[in-house]
């Protein structure tokens, strides 16, 4: 049985997608079986960050409305075989779906998949329970701004409301020299103020801009510290005990990191 | 036929507001009201909500059997009685509280004057309202609210909207572990606390409670 992850956040342009995608990949080169679902009708993203745009021939929609197969609507990854994207449709809105077609579809995914990853769209209304309305657990992306984290403690509120027990945190785009000058909250301050357990924290890279135009996830560039940091967040999804890498390229940061919030390594 | 307007009702922010006509006598409003509220009853119903009395002046017994015909009528319980008619401006010893606990009509009444216990935390976008006081076991972030109308005891931090007292209460008080609301209000005061005080506070653990004194509001630390 596979486990469906929604990737959410609130606010918009705080790195769903980006996660979303390089998650999918990651998992995929762990070897497992992973559906990336884009939940973004409307808006759709995924498929481009992917570069799998010009693949699309049935989407969401076309599911839930019977058009298609489910089989037919996922599309094959051009670099893992075992990674499929279900495409969001761009014609039409977030009303084309319910919650409970999102369930339904989420069921029949888990039969043949090890991880069912949705990309959640920004906001709090109908996408949003959409994506959240069959998911097991949670992750939300916030970056170090207060407006960033204060959307997230919305969602996180609202997940707890829809009984989503399991919600982590991913940090994106920390910047460790903002946080020594005191001119970026420090991860401490985050988890302070949400009151959930770190997932990962990822530094911010330009690598992550040039990967995403490109259409290939960072996750696979050995170079790329962002990279490091999901593949670092792949292996805690699958249960495994993986070290906070250092955000910074001297010593003390890890140090000072897990005694300032007690890490579990 | 004329249109009868002795009383309106109006949607307000925190609740109804209903407007006597200074024209209207006594019994005229009480029948006006009682045909609005049973022609409407659905729109009423079950609520529980605040009630802002304007305009025409009663004597506070018409008050309270205007607030009667509302319970009896709706089914609905009145969280706060709000007047601003005049009645309890002359007398300022009665507070709109003591309207509401003098005559409990049920049970149900009653319980509602005890403290209720929130636990968990209040994240952004979560709010408490209650007729007594509160007690929230956890954090109240900020973007979150509680409006209470005795005190408010936060074991955690406050971060969003505390509001005690709301009644008029000035003798309410707020206390928690760590207090940096984006705002206080206790009664009709209201305050904020400076930024940069903020910044280099937010995450010590330093209970305090606040309280009115004169016309402000005082944050002074829990000490034996």
């Amino acid at each position: 049985m596979g486990e469906v992850i929604v990737i959410t956040s609130g606010k918009g342009g705080v790195g769903k997608t980006t996660t979303s995608a390089n998650l999918g990949c990651g998992l995929a080169i762990a070897n497992k079986n992973v559906v990336l679902i884009d939940a973004d009708i409307g808006l759709r993203n995924l498929d481009v960050v992917m570069g799998l745009e010009n693949r699309i021939v049935y989407d969401l929609v076309d599911v839930v409305e019977g058009k298609c197969r489910l089989k037919q609507a996922l599309i094959k990854d051009k670099r893992y075989p075992n990674l499929y994207l279900l495409a969001a449709a761009q014609t039409k809105d977030k009303t084309a779906v319910s919650p409970e077609q999102m369930v339904k579809l989420c069921d029949a995914l888990r039969e043949e998949h090890d991880y069912i990853i949705i990309d959640c769209p920004a906001g709090i209304e109908q996408g949003f329970k959409n994506a959240i309305a069959g998911a097991d657990r949670a992750i939300v992306v916030a970056t170090p701004e207060v407006s960033s984290v204060r959307d997230a403690d919305r969602i996180v509120g609202l997940l707890e409301a829809a009984e989503i027990k399991n919600i982590r945190l991913v940090l994106n785009r920390l910047r460790p020299d903002m946080i020594k000058r005191k001119e970026m909250m420090t991860v401490d301050d985050v988890v302070d103020i949400l009151a959930i357990e770190v997932l990962g924290l990822v530094p911010d890279d330009e690598a992550i801009v040039t990967s995403t135009n490109r259409g290939e996830p960072a996750v696979a560039d050995n170079n790329s510290r962002a990279g490091l940091a999901f593949r670092n967040i792949t292996q805690r999804i699958m249960g495994n005990d993986v070290p906070f890498m250092e955000l910074e390229e001297t010593g003390g940061f890890m140090a000072w990191l897990k005694k300032t919030f007690r890490i579990k390594n | 036929m004329q249109k009868d307007n002795s009383v309106i009702f109006k949607g307000g922010k925190d609740g109804i507001v209903i407007i006597l006509s200074e024209d209207a006598g006594y019994k005229q409003i009480a029948e006006s009201l009682r045909e609005k509220i049973r022609s409407s009853s659905r729109f009423f119903a079950d609520a529980t909500t605040t009630v802002t009395f304007k305009g025409k002046q009663l004597s506070e017994d018409e008050l309270l059997s205007l607030i009667d015909i509302i319970k009896d009528e709706a089914n609905m319980s009145i969280s706060f009685i709000e007047d601003l008619t005049g009645v309890f401006e002359i007398n300022k010893e009665k507070k709109a509280e003591d309207v509401v606990r003098k005559k409990p009509k049920s049970i149900s009444d009653i319980a509602t004057d005890g403290a209720y216990f929130h636990r968990s935390g209040l994240r952004n976008g979560q709010a408490i309202s209650h007729s007594g006081s509160v007690v929230i076991l956890g954090d109240v972030n900020a973007g979150a609210e509680v409006v209470a109308a005795g005190n408010v005891v936060v074991f955690g931090a406050i971060r969003g909207m505390v509001h005690a007292g709301a009644m008029g209460d000035e003798t309410a008080f707020v206390c928690s572990l760590s207090m940096w609301p984006t705002q206080l209000r206790i009664a009709s005061k209201i305050t904020y606390f400076p930024k940069e005080l903020m910044q280099e506070n937010k995450n010590k653990i330093d209970p305090v409670y606040a309280f009115v004194k004169g016309d402000e509001i005082y944050v002074a630390p829990i000490v034996n």
